[in-house]
């Protein structure tokens, strides 16, 4: 098991869904999202995976687009995955919940071991949840209920789960993210600094936590792709969509920084943490 | 021990038996003398009983008769604790009765305990049957009328707390420490780890498959050895319990882990398992049902660091020992006063509803002797004087700082012991269903059902109602009731010079007390845990407006921190927020304090692999004297530390470790050795200056050194050797380090050598000189 915090970032394999052309569509307006450029949004997805793959290293999985899942390529609600386990969520969307089908499946084919959601009054958004290394925290938000909190404490019973109320808009992990083993990063809004006051009192563990001035530049991910011992990473928005938050992101240590965009798939309310899903086939070394 | 035949005619009947147990009988006439065996922890514990114990009866009257007004005092008082009294007056301590005590490995073990013993007699009966001498974090629990688990309360009648329930007991773990690597002696671990497979076939300690397959396979090596193809066959395994719910899948993973830890020792296997376990977040939290103000179902959890409550299986809400001001219950009510956030004005208090009045009590009394136990340097004594309402309960025992000073100086070879537990554990506690041993454990677990509550304490709430229905801590420390309106960001600052300065003198009174009784030459300002600074030391975001502020919920650890953090690096401004701290004392982190003991940590490392060391790593609490020691606020802050100056080693392993050590040393002309010993016993201050030189080819001289120090109740004697091996370069130093160790252990006899560190002194450059020894 390592040391605590050990466990946080480690991957092999990072996950991603293509964008279909009905992100862009009037078909996204059904679900009450504004009108974004397909091309842009595409070409964001495209350089994300690229750095995935080049910059990190990490074998790269690219789900093919569904036309019929406009928000497919949000996979990060999709799944909650933790060393060898994924538990495959209960989007608080019906739409959405047929998004995790080719999700499930493809974990099944890396050899991770599956987790259902059975219980028919739980939802679970897979950015509701930070892991820190150490703990879960599960947001409460519009689209997570305490019953699904409960399915990821049920799940990942080495680790404690608490709970953190989200107010507004954002899922949790909209608010706040980790920067390295023992750093949350947050936004500066209201709702992510109550959001942090929360998980501190909840925790056992230490933690620095880092303020940004946005609240989409905490969602970031921090990621240890290669051997144990190898560099740390930290993928996060660049300076083209955030340009405030950059030199508050300098301050982390012991991270090589990699920025990326994605202002176009933000407007269907992506974030880093739901346009992948990192994972590791070996999850024990 | 011995036993009687009659196991029947013990307990009603008054048998006029001579005392068979001197010792025990004495232990109850004159509290002061515990059980025999004269262990120092027994005399502190005792310390406390006189004012305990002299008047409760007369004291607790009106708090009886308090009781007698509700509810739950009625179902309770009918109990014989009245008619008991009298006779007990006459009764000699001439009857005894016949306990049986469940042990971990589930066996049982019979002793006759003078019927009007205390707890303490029974307990101590039990360690040295275990032949365990880190007690501290150990206790007994016996289950009442309604089977509830009880612990028996070493400083009171056993016969008073069981009541009419039989004399069976259950030995258990009661304060598991957060740091087992810490534990002076492996057979303490050991039992440690018996108990956290009882927590986890049991389900009282959920973990997920990979855990429940890696702590299995560790308790595989520690209980069969290395995996050996001959004896190993088949499905090894299969009859050791590893899991509630075990798999032919989990068993093979077990074996298959198994293999690879070939060479691993027991103890170090169960060192794993611990480190493994330790880490597990429901590792020694005990649950206790309730009710919130809602009315919705909880489980309160008390553990090292504070109370927990959860709802299911989540954590909702986390009060450390810091944020909490008093602890209280009434009636089958329980209430934590909490310390008011940032923006609060007002302290608030949370209740919470209990089943009934007892288990408010049992949990009242397990929150009173957890935070004792983790969070104070020395216990509370009981109230005194007039005022006091409520409960004098009060943890008497040691607490872990107490229990660390003791056990550094532990003086004895690791005890022998069988490994072999978990089959017969198994068995018997599958068939005769937990009902008493143990945790009442999976009761205790998230899904258990709501009535099954947890550790209660000495049944005096019927019995002798000698305590008050309603009993009250307030955490040491007084802190405004109302707080001065206050802006941002000055505000961790003020909040320190708030603090009333008596509260700060005797803070610093007590860490002054603490540095005397360490004596440690480097227990100064070690500043607990490099990582935080630097984790700390992120510099803030310039944009963030309202960086510090609010924490509602911070607890108070984590504005210490911020305070910490401020004395450390000034200026550090805004955006970064310390997130909390684990609580002190339960997040040692070892912290090596000087190149002495870096030099012997590493003669320690070179000499391990030829198993013939017996070393030891003995626990120094050092104080924290900067600026976050006021801001711990109410507690003595504490940094455990690891110093590894005690290694210690017996004759013949002082000459291999004297080689081990010159052997870091290539071709050295000279060796100088300085030989510290460490005993726990006094009087070892006639010492020879000078001894001969053993060898034809080196002149030998020594100086010697000796201190003495009186650590509670220990007295110390330290005795530095300085001894200058001279000779010229075909001398075997490995040969003459050996003789020089030899002799000085030859005389003194009854002490252990406890480092040796060499220098050589010879052409090469001073820096070469200063990092041989830390490199190998």
């Amino acid at each position: 098991m390592g040391p605590p915090g050990e466990g946080l970032g480690r991957c092999s394999h990072a996950l991603i869904r293509g964008v279909p052309e009905s992100l862009g569509s009037g078909e996204a307006a059904v679900a009450g999202l504004p009108a974004l450029d397909l091309a842009k949004a595409q070409r964001e997805h495209g350089v994300l995976g690229g750095k995935l793959r080049q910059r990190l290293g990490l074998q790269l999985l690219e789900l093919p687009p569904e036309e019929s899942l406009p928000l497919g390529p949000l996979l990060g609600d999709t799944a909650v995955i933790q060393g060898d386990t994924a538990l495959i969520t209960r989007p608080w969307s019906p739409a959405r919940r047929p998004e995790v089908d080719g999700v499930r499946k493809a974990l099944q084919d890396l050899g991770l071991r599956i987790v259902e959601m059975g219980d028919q009054s739980a939802t679970l958004d897979g950015t509701d949840v930070l892991f820190t290394g150490r703990e879960f925290f599960v947001g409460l938000s519009k689209w997570t209920n305490h019953r699904g909190a409960e399915i990821v404490a049920d799940t990942f019973r080495d680790f404690a789960v608490s709970t953190v109320p989200v107010s507004g808009p954002s899922h949790l992990r909209g608010l706040c993210g980790m920067g390295g083993p023992r750093t949350v990063v947050a936004g500066s809004s209201e709702a992510a600094q109550k959001a942090v006051r929360t998980m501190a009192a909840l925790t056992d563990h230490p933690y620095a936590s880092l303020t940004l001035p946005d609240d989409a530049a905490a969602d970031c991910l921090f990621l240890r792709p290669g051997l144990p011992g190898g560099p740390s990473f930290l993928l996060h928005r660049g300076g083209g969509d955030l340009p405030n938050s950059q030199e508050a992101l300098q301050k982390l240590s012991d991270v090589t920084l990699v920025p990326v965009s994605c202002s176009e798939l933000e407007k269907a309310g992506a974030g880093l943490s739901s346009l992948c899903l990192m994972l590791s086939t070996r999850p024990h070394s | 021990m011995t036993t009687e035949t009659g196991p029947d005619s013990e307990v009603k009947k008054a048998q006029e038996e001579a005392p068979q147990q001197p010792e025990a009988a004495a232990a109850v006439t004159t509290p002061v003398i515990p059980a025999g065996h004269g262990h120092p922890e027994a005399n502190s514990n005792e310390k406390h009983l006189p004012q305990q114990d002299t008047r409760p009866a007369e004291q607790s009257l009106d708090m009886e008769e308090k009781d007698y007004s509700e509810a739950d005092g009625l179902s309770e008082r009918t109990t014989p604790s009245k008619a008991q009294k009298s006779p007990q007056k006459i009764a000699k301590k001439y009857k005894s009765a016949i306990c049986r005590v469940t042990l971990l490995d589930a066996s049982e073990y019979e002793c006759e305990v003078e019927k009007h013993g205390r707890g303490q007699v029974l307990f101590d009966l039990v360690c040295e049957h275990l032949n365990l001498l880190e007690k501290d974090y150990f206790g007994l629990t016996f289950c009442d009328a309604d089977s509830q688990k009880n612990w028996l309360d070493p400083s009171k009648e056993i016969k008073k707390q069981i009541r009419s329930s039989s004399w069976n007991f259950a030995f258990t773990v009661k304060f598991y420490p957060p740091d087992p690597a810490q534990l002076t002696e492996d057979i303490t671990r050991y039992y440690l780890c018996l108990q956290l497979r009882a927590d986890i076939i049991t389900g009282r300690l959920p973990c997920s498959f990979v855990t429940h397959a890696l702590l299995g396979s560790y308790a595989v090596q520690a209980e069969l050895g290395d995996y050996d193809a001959e004896e190993h066959v088949g499905n090894y395994v299969s009859e050791l319990r590893f899991a509630p719910n075990q798999t032919r899948e989990l068993e093979e993973r077990i074996m298959e882990l198994h293999k690879t830890y070939r060479g691993m020792t027991p103890g170090e296997a169960e060192i794993h398992f611990l480190e493994n376990a330790k880490k597990l977040s429901m590792y020694g939290v005990d649950l206790h049902h309730a009710k919130d103000s809602e009315g919705i179902d909880i489980m309160l959890g008390v553990c090292a660091n504070g109370l927990l409550i959860y709802r299911d299986r989540l954590r909702i809400n986390r009060f450390a020992w810091p944020k909490i001001l008093k602890i209280s219950y009434k009636r089958s009510n329980f209430y934590i006063k909490i310390r008011p956030g940032e923006y609060e004005q007002f302290e608030s208090t949370i209740g919470f509803k209990l089943p009934n009045h007892r288990s408010a009590k049992r949990l009242w009394k397990v929150c009173i002797e957890h935070h004792t136990f983790f969070r104070l340097v020395s216990p509370e004594p009981p109230p005194k004087g007039f005022l006091v309402m409520g409960s004098k309960f009060r943890y008497s025992g040691r607490t872990q700082a107490q229990t660390r000073q003791a056990s550094a100086l532990i003086d004895r070879p690791a005890p022998f012991f069988e490994r072999s537990s978990s089959k017969r554990y198994t068995m018997s506690r599958s068939l005769d269903g937990a009902e008493f041993s143990r945790p009442a454990s999976v009761s205790e677990n998230h899904d258990a059902g709501p009535d099954s509550d947890k550790p209660e304490e000495d049944a005096e709430s019927g019995g002798r109602r000698s305590e008050a229905e309603e009993g009250e801590v307030r955490t040491p420390t007084k802190i405004k009731e109302l707080k001065p309106e206050q802006e941002t960001t000055p505000r961790h600052k003020q909040e320190f010079l708030d603090k009333p300065e008596d509260v700060l003198l005797k803070h610093q009174a007590s860490i002054n007390e603490l540095k005397r009784t360490l004596k440690e030459p480097n227990s100064k300002l070690i500043h607990r845990d490099r990582d935080w600074e630097r984790d700390r030391r992120l510099p803030s975001s310039p944009a963030s407006p309202s960086p510090k502020g609010t924490p509602e919920k911070a607890s108070e650890s984590q504005r210490t921190q911020d305070a910490f953090q401020q004395d450390l690096v000034p200026g550090t401004a805004a955006g970064l927020e310390v997130f909390t701290q684990k609580s002190l004392a339960a997040s040692p982190e070892p912290v090596k304090t000087e190149t002495m003991t870096v030099s012997s940590l590493a003669i320690r490392k070179k000499i391990e692999p030829e198993a013939v060391l017996q070393s030891r790593v003995s626990t120094v609490d050092h104080t924290q004297v900067d600026g976050s020691a006021p801001l711990g606020k109410e507690f003595m802050t504490t940094t455990p530390s690891i110093t590894t100056e005690t290694i210690s080693t017996t004759m013949e392993n002082s000459l291999k470790s004297g080689k081990g050590a010159a052997a870091m040393i290539p071709g050295p002309q000279t060796v100088a050795t300085e030989i510290r010993s460490l005993s726990p016993i006094i009087g070892k201050d006639v010492l020879t200056s000078t001894y001969g030189a053993t060898a034809e080819t080196l002149s030998t001289s020594t100086t010697t050194h000796v201190t003495k120090t009186v650590k509670g109740g220990f007295s110390e004697t330290r005795i530095e050797k300085r001894i200058i091996i001279t000779g010229d370069e075909d001398v075997d130093q490995d040969q003459a380090l050996a003789l020089a160790i030899k002799e000085a252990k030859l005389q003194h006899p009854d002490m252990l050598v406890t480092k040796a560190v060499v220098y050589r002194e010879t052409d090469p450059s001073p820096e070469e000189r200063d990092k041989k020894p830390q490199e190998s």
